[in-house]
C-alpha cells in the first residue's frame, strides 16, 4: 500500500494516460480513415486520368485517319501509324497502373486497338490513298478508292468498339472502387470503437476512483471530525475504524492517542 | 459487504485475461504481426489498467464473507466476458457488439457456440484469444486467479469453494485448500500439454494442435476451422480427441488420485463407471441406429463417428466432423440426453452432471424400496459412503431448477422465432454449455442467423448453466445485496 498522495497521483496518472491512449488511438484510426478515403479518392482519380488519356490518344488517332483517309492528306500517313502505336503504349501504361483484377478488359481493349492498327496499316500499304490522289489531281479520273466510305464501313465501327471498351474499364475501375467506399461508410463505426472502449474503460476507472476516494479518505475524515467534535463536546469515547495503513491512518492512531492520554476533567 | 474488496478480487482475474491477451499478441506478432496485433495489445493495456488500479486502493484483506466471495465469482465471470469482448471489437469483421458479447460469453462458460461463418479468416492472435477464452473459463476464472496469484492468501478456500461445483468438492476431502486448487491446474495443464504433443503427433501443426488441445481440454468445442474436426478428415486425430475429451471430462481429484496410485481412483469410482457406461451404450445405440438407416455406409464409420460426437456432446465440447442433422430421431433424442446429463463434477464439463443424474436414480430406487420397508432406514449411497439428505435434497433442487431453466430458454427463443427443434435444443445447449444444438443451430452450423435479443438471451443461460443457476439467480434479488 502506498500513502494517500501516491495514490491519488496515481489515479490521475492512470487517467490522464487514458486521456492520452483515447487521443492517440483516436488520431491514429482516424488517419488510418483518412488514408482509406484518400486511396480511394486517388484510385478513382487514377482511373479517370488513365481512361481520359487512352480516349485522348483513340481521338488523335482517328483525327489522323480522317485526314489520311478520308480528306487524303497523305502527309498524314506516318502520324496514323505513329498515333496507332501512342494508343497502343496508352494502353499498355493503363494496364501496368490497374489491379490484375481488371486483366481481361485490358486483354479485350489490346485486340480492338491491334484491329484498328491493323486496318489502318493496310490501307497505308495498300497505297490506295495515294493512288486515288495522284488519279485525281493529275489525270482528273475518277478515283478508284472512296475514303468516307471506308471510313464509315471498316473503320468507325471497329473505333466504336474500342472507345466503347474504354468505358468499360473505366465502368468497371469505378464499380470497383465503390464497395470500398461501401464498406468505409458501413464500418465508419468501427474506427471509433478502440477509443469508445477506451473512454469506458475511463469512465469505469474514474467511477472506481470517486468510490475508493470516497471510503477511503472523505469518509473516514468526516467520520474523525465528527468523532473529534463529539469528544470535545461530550468527552465520548471513540475509534474509527480504517482498514488502510496510510497517513491517514497515522492521523486516526495520533488523535486516538492525543484522546487517551487526556485527562478527563470533571466539568 | 466491502464492494471495494470484491472489486479488488475481480481486478486480481483482469490481470490474469490480461497476461492471455498479451500471450495472444505474442502469438500474432510470431504471426507476422497479423491484424489481431493492435487490437490484442490495445486490449491487455486497457485490462491491465482496469486490475490494477483497484489494487493500488483497496488493501489486502485475508478474511472475506461468504457474500463477498459469491460476488467475487459471479462478478469475476460477467466481468471476464466483458473485457473478452474488447479484442473481438477492436478487431471488427463479423464481430458486432452482441456478436463479441456471445462469442465471449461462449468462450469463458465453455460453450463454444459461434456467430463465426468464416473462423479460418481469423487472425491467428485473435483465434489464440478466442482459445485461451475457452481455456480459462475451463478451470474458471477465478481458480486461475488462485493459483497464479499468491496475494489471495486465506481467501482461497472461500472463493474455491463458489467456483467449483458443489459436488466437486468431494473428492478432495483430504487435501487443503491451496492444494486442491493445485492439483486441479496441475492436471489441467498436465493433459492440455500431453494432448498438444499428441496432437501433433497425429498430424496436425503446432498451432492447431494447441488450439484443439486447450479447446478439448477445456471442454470448449472452438476450432481453428470451419467445418471443425471434420476438416482434418483423420481417424486417428478422431480417436485421440474422444480420449482427451473423456478425461477431461472426469473428476480431476480422481485423475489425480489415479496418476499418483491413490485408492480412491478412477476405476473404483461409481460415478465414472456410469459416465463410461453412458458413453459405451450411446454410441453403440446410435452407430447401429444411423448404420441401419444408411446414413453411413459401413458400420465402422457409424460407430466412429457415433462415439465421437456422444464423447462430444457428453463432455460439453461440441467438436464435430459430421451434421448430426440427418441422423434419425432416435439417435438426436440420445444425443439430446447426453446434452442434458453431460460429464462428472470436478471436470471443466457444464451440464447437469453424471453425479446429480447417478444420485436421483439411487434416491428414487430407494424411494421405491422405502414404500416396500416403510421402517426400514435406507441411505444413499456413492462409492460406499451414506450421503447428506440436505445435499440429496439440493441435487433434486437443482435437477428441476434446470430443466425449467431449459423450458424457460426454450419458451424465450420459441417466442423470439426459432422453431420447435431449434429454440428447445439451442436451449439445452446453452444451459449445459455444450454448444451445437439441432435443427438450425447443429453441428454444422452457427448462431449467426439469431436475433440480437435471441443471442442475449443465450448469452445468459450460458451463464446461468456455467454458474450451476444459483450462483447468478441471487444477484436479482435486491434486498440480498443489503
Amino acid at each position: 500500500m502506498t500513502g494517500i498522495r501516491k495514490r491519488v497521483t496515481i489515479g490521475f496518472l492512470s487517467i490522464v494516460v487514458l486521456l492520452f491512449f483515447s487521443g492517440l488511438v483516436s488520431l491514429f484510426e482516424l488517419n488510418h480513415m483518412s488514408q482509406d478515403i484518400d486511396s480511394i479518392l486517388s484510385s478513382n482519380r487514377k482511373s479517370i486520368t488513365l481512361s481520359e488519356n487512352m480516349l485522348d490518344a483513340i481521338r488523335a488517332n482517328d483525327r489522323a485517319v480522317i485526314h489520311y483517309a478520308v480528306l487524303r492528306d497523305t502527309t498524314y500517313a506516318d502520324s496514323c501509324r505513329v498515333r496507332s502505336e501512342a494508343f497502343i503504349a496508352k494502353i499498355a501504361d493503363a494496364r501496368q497502373e490497374t489491379s490484375s483484377a481488371a486483366a481481361p478488359f485490358f486483354d479485350s481493349l489490346d485486340m480492338y486497338a491491334q484491329r484498328l492498327a491493323s486496318l489502318v496499316e493496310e490501307l497505308r500499304s495498300s497505297h490506295r490513298v495515294e493512288q486515288s490522289y495522284m488519279a485525281e489531281e493529275f489525270f482528273a479520273l475518277a478515283p478508284a478508292f472512296n475514303g468516307s466510305e471506308w471510313y464509315n464501313t471498316e473503320y468507325l465501327p471497329a473505333y466504336n468498339v474500342a472507345s466503347g471498351q474504354i468505358l468499360q474499364v473505366l465502368t468497371y475501375a469505378q464499380s470497383s472502387l465503390s464497395p470500398r467506399a461501401e464498406r468505409l461508410s458501413r464500418n465508419a463505426y468501427r474506427a471509433v470503437t478502440p477509443v469508445f472502449i477506451s473512454l469506458v474503460v475511463m469512465i469505469v476507472i474514474l467511477l472506481m476512483f470517486y468510490y475508493f476516494i470516497r471510503i477511503y479518505a472523505l469518509n473516514p475524515i468526516v467520520e474523525m471530525n465528527k468523532n473529534l467534535g463529539d469528544w470535545m463536546r461530550y468527552r465520548l469515547p471513540f475509534s474509527i475504524k480504517a482498514e488502510c495503513r496510510d497517513e491517514l491512518a497515522e492521523l486516526r492512531d495520533k488523535i486516538e492517542s492525543v484522546t487517551t492520554n487526556t485527562k478527563i476533567s470533571p466539568k | 459487504m466491502r464492494y471495494s474488496v470484491v472489486i479488488r478480487y475481480i481486478g486480481m482475474v483482469l490481470l490474469v485475461l490480461a497476461a492471455f491477451m498479451l500471450a495472444s499478441a505474442g502469438i500474432s506478432y510470431l504471426s507476422g504481426v497479423d491484424s489481431a496485433y493492435t487490437p490484442l495489445v490495445m486490449s491487455s493495456l486497457l485490462t491491465l489498467l482496469m486490475g490494477c488500479f483497484p489494487l493500488i486502493f483497496v488493501p489486502r484483506t485475508d478474511r472475506i464473507s461468504q457474500k463477498e466471495a459469491y460476488c467475487i465469482v459471479v462478478g469475476a465471470w460477467v466481468v471476464a466476458s466483458i473485457v473478452g469482448m474488447f479484442p473481438y471489437l477492436m478487431w471488427g469483421g463479423e464481430f458486432t457488439p452482441i456478436n463479441a458479447w456471445f462469442e465471449s460469453v461462449s468462450g469463458f462458460t465453455t460453450t463454444g457456440a459461434s456467430i463465426l461463418n468464416d473462423i479460418e479468416a481469423l487472425p491467428r492472435g485473435l483465434l489464440f484469444w478466442r482459445m485461451s477464452t475457452s481455456w480459462i473459463g475451463g478451470i474458471g476464472v477465478v481458480m486461475f486467479a488462485l493459483v497464479i496469484l499468491p496475494s489471495i492468501g486465506k481467501s482461497k478456500m472461500m472463493l474455491s469453494h463458489f467456483e467449483l461445483s458443489s459436488l466437486a468438492k468431494d473428492n478432495f476431502n483430504l487435501y487443503r485448500t491451496p492444494t486442491v486448487v493445485r492439483i486441479i491446474l496441475s492436471v489441467y495443464i498436465g493433459l492440455t500439454i500431453v494432448s498438444t504433443l499428441i496432437l501433433k503427433m497425429c498430424g496436425m501443426n503446432w498451432f492447431d494442435s494447441l488450439c484443439h488441445a486447450m479447446s478439448a481440454c477445456g471442454t470448449c468445442g472452438f476450432s481453428t476451422k470451419n467445418l471443425s474436426i471434420g476438416w482434418f478428415n483423420s481417424p486417428l486425430i478422431e480417436m485421440v480427441l474422444v480420449v482427451i475429451m473423456a478425461i477431461a471430462g472426469i473428476h480431476f481429484g480422481l485423475i489425480f488420485a489415479t496418476l499418483t496410485r491413490k485408492k480412491n481412483n478412477i476405476f473404483r469410482s461409481e460415478i465414472t463407471r456410469t459416465y463410461f457406461s453412458v458413453i459405451a451404450v450411446s454410441s453403440l445405440l446410435i452407430g447401429i441406429s444411423i448404420w441401419a438407416a444408411d446414413v453411413y455406409p459401413s458400420l465402422w464409420s457409424s460407430l466412429r463417428s457415433a462415439l465421437f460426437h456422444t464423447v462430444s456432446l457428453i463432455t460439453t465440447t461440441g467438436f464435430a466432423t459430421a451434421d448430426c442433422n440427418t441422423w434419425t430421431s432416435f439417435a438426436i433424442l440420445i444425443l439430446i440426453f447426453c446434452s442434458i446429463v453431460c460429464a462428472c463434477a470436478g471436470s471443466t464439463s457444464g451440464g447437469l452432471k453424471m453425479d446429480r443424474l447417478w444420485l436421483a436414480i439411487k434416491m428414487l430406487r430407494n424411494r421405491l424400496r422405502s414404500q416396500q420397508h416403510p421402517n426400514a432406514i435406507i441411505r444413499t449411497k456413492v462409492d460406499g459412503i451414506p450421503q447428506d439428505k440436505e445435499m440429496l435434497n439440493g441435487v433434486m433442487v437443482y435437477i428441476v431448477a434446470y430443466m425449467l431453466l431449459i423450458l424457460a430458454g426454450a419458451f424465450i427463443n420459441t417466442m423470439l422465432g426459432a422453431d420447435i427443434m431449434t429454440g428447445f435444443s439451442s436451449s439445452i445447449a446453452c444451459v449445459s454449455n455444450v454448444g451445437p444444438g439441432f435443427g438450425e443451430v447443429g453441428t454444422m452450423d452457427n448462431y449467426s442467423f439469431m436475433p440480437a435479443v435471441m443471442k442475449f438471451n443465450l448469452t445468459a443461460l450460458m451463464l446461468f448453466g456455467r454458474l450451476e443457476i444459483f450462483g447468478l439467480i441471487q444477484l436479482f434479488f435486491i434486498r440480498w445485496w443489503r
